[in-house]
């Protein structure tokens, strides 16, 4: 599904942000990517959702070289691809329902079957009266929830979270991982990155840690 | 045409806010620009429409002659005429004709007795076979004396440079205005994307293509040209009725034939058909362009 080797990176002309990352992902697998902020956590699903570019190193992605990847390939790579951003990235100008609904919307998907399908994700996380809701009536929890919605909507092959219970109480926080784990039991492989090394104790994933753009081993276990 | 989501929220964008007033003025432009062209090309035309396929033989007066003797010479030119192959019919112009088309110049009840005039015959030509002018010439020279024969080539050679002349002024606007109308869109259509381009990652990050990206930004382009040509057009439509209004109030022997037909309004409603194409078209290629810049 997913092999890091060797895999650098860096913005612009900056310094690394990623060094010698190599691990790699079967089908199905579920990690928590740790790490204190700036240890290039957010840098690395960048890169597996193919927002960035690695300076050296091979990036192998559903069995495709991504360096080796045409611009007119990437779209339909992505859609296997389910993204929960750290900021959310919803659309302020789009109800909840249409920013749920965009995924299915650019796969060309009948506007029957996106309404009937976005109506009952969006209950399911518990926003049924917020269909036509603008983001920024929604509370912070609502927003996350409307983005894990948007992400998971098309049922994607991979589901990458950048710290997706930053802006919930641990109680919900621990919800949404149990969301995940289900999405994980029907074959979905899940990334979570966060810095709540608290939350991720509530499970027994293995874990991607990173310190300094460096793969280390971190207390518990590494997935590798 | 219009309908359909918009990912986007272009129709706040301030820089396409005003583009369908700019669209409207270049479309009202272009348009009277093409409605000029196609009523001079019409009215010059049926001007050498008019000239081609006669000839006019001028005999000057002769100081001192009499009208018998006036009417001798014309007969011997009508004679000389009739008989060259190639002529259909000669006949003199009546000097009251004449008369009547000098009035406007001269000013009515101008008496044109007195001022020394040509008698005019206006001759008709056959479509075959081709008259030998220069014989023509030649025999009427011989048998009436200072006779000219007139086959307009110069007016009808000066008439059709101008309607090439006034063709290719007026492709040579409407291409300036069309290519206003392009930097326009593509102006506005970059300003979009330097606007939304955090909705443009997202839109990418999610599996967008290019092409769906650049649907959005066509079809608002569409829609806003749309409605700047309607404006356009009806200006024109306006335009030209309060000045064909004015003609028809014109003596018409001072005018030349100002017609618009059905096919020259057909022809003109072209233009915001295309002026709307250009502004799709435009505005994709545009997109695709600066997308392939953005990652």
């Amino acid at each position: 599904m997913i092999r890091f080797e060797n895999v650098g990176m860096r913005y612009g002309a900056g310094p690394e942000v990623l060094s010698d990352i190599s691990f790699s992902l079967e089908p199905g697998a579920f990690r928590f990517v740790t790490g204190p902020s700036g240890a290039g956590k957010s840098s690395m699903l960048k890169l597996m959702y193919l927002a960035e570019r690695p300076s050296r190193g091979l990036i192998r992605l559903f069995d495709r070289d991504v360096s080796a990847l045409r611009r007119n390939e990437m779209p339909a790579l992505r859609r296997q691809i389910g993204v929960v951003f750290q900021e959310f990235r919803l659309l302020d100008h789009l109800s909840a329902f249409d920013n749920v609904a965009l995924p299915l919307r650019v796969a060309g998907m009948p506007e029957d079957v996106i309404a009937k399908h976005v109506t009952e994700l969006l209950s399911w996380v518990g926003l049924a009266g917020q269909l036509d809701a603008r983001p920024v009536t929604l509370s912070g929890g609502q927003q996350q929830r409307v983005a894990i919605a948007r992400a998971v909507i098309a049922r994607p092959q991979l589901l990458l979270a950048d710290e997706p219970t930053g802006n919930v109480d641990d109680a919900i926080a621990v919800r949404l991982l149990y969301l995940f784990e289900e999405l994980n039991k029907v074959g979905t492989t899940i990334v979570i990155a966060t810095h709540n090394e608290g939350l991720v104790s509530h499970f027994d994933y293995p874990i991607l840690h990173l310190e300094d753009g460096i793969l280390t081993t971190p207390s518990r276990s590494v997935g590798s | 045409m219009f309908s359909g989501r918009l990912d986007l929220p272009l129709s706040s964008d301030p820089a396409t806010r005003l583009l369908p007033w700019i669209i409207s003025v270049m479309v009202f432009l272009a348009m009277l620009m093409l409605a000029g062209a196609l009523v001079l090309t019409g009215a010059t035309s049926s001007w050498e429409k008019g000239l081609s396929g006669r000839y006019t033989v001028q005999i000057p007066p002769i100081e001192g002659e009499s009208t018998v003797e006036v009417d001798q010479r014309i007969d011997r030119a009508i004679t000389i005429i009739e008989r060259t192959p190639g002529v259909s019919a000669a006949k003199q112009v009546p000097p009251a004709e004449v008369a009547t088309s000098l009035e406007p110049w001269l000013g009515a009840g101008t008496s044109v007795v007195d001022l020394p005039l040509p008698h005019l015959i206006d001759v008709s030509l056959a479509d075959k076979p081709p008259v030998n002018l220069g014989q023509l010439r030649e025999q009427l020279g011989l048998a009436v004396k200072d006779s000219v024969v007139d086959d307009h080539g110069a007016w009808r050679r000066q008439i059709k440079e101008l309607i090439y002349s006034l063709q290719a002024l007026a492709a040579g606007i409407i291409l300036l205005i069309a290519g206003c109308a392009v930097s326009a869109v593509v102006f506005a259509t970059r300003s979009g994307i330097a606007v939304h381009h955090d909705v443009l990652i997202v839109l990418h990050l999610i599996g967008a293509t290019d092409n769906y990206i650049a649907r959005q930004f066509q079809r608002h382009s569409l829609k806003l040209a749309f409605k700047g040509g309607i404006v356009g057009a009806l200006l024109v439509g306006a335009t030209l009725a309060i000045f064909f209004k004015g003609v028809a109030e014109l003596d018409p022997m001072l005018m030349p034939d100002l017609r618009f037909t059905l096919w020259n309004w057909l022809i003109l409603l072209i233009v915001p058909v295309v002026v709307c194409l250009i502004a799709m078209r435009t505005a994709r290629a545009t997109v695709l362009r600066e997308l392939r810049r953005i990652q």
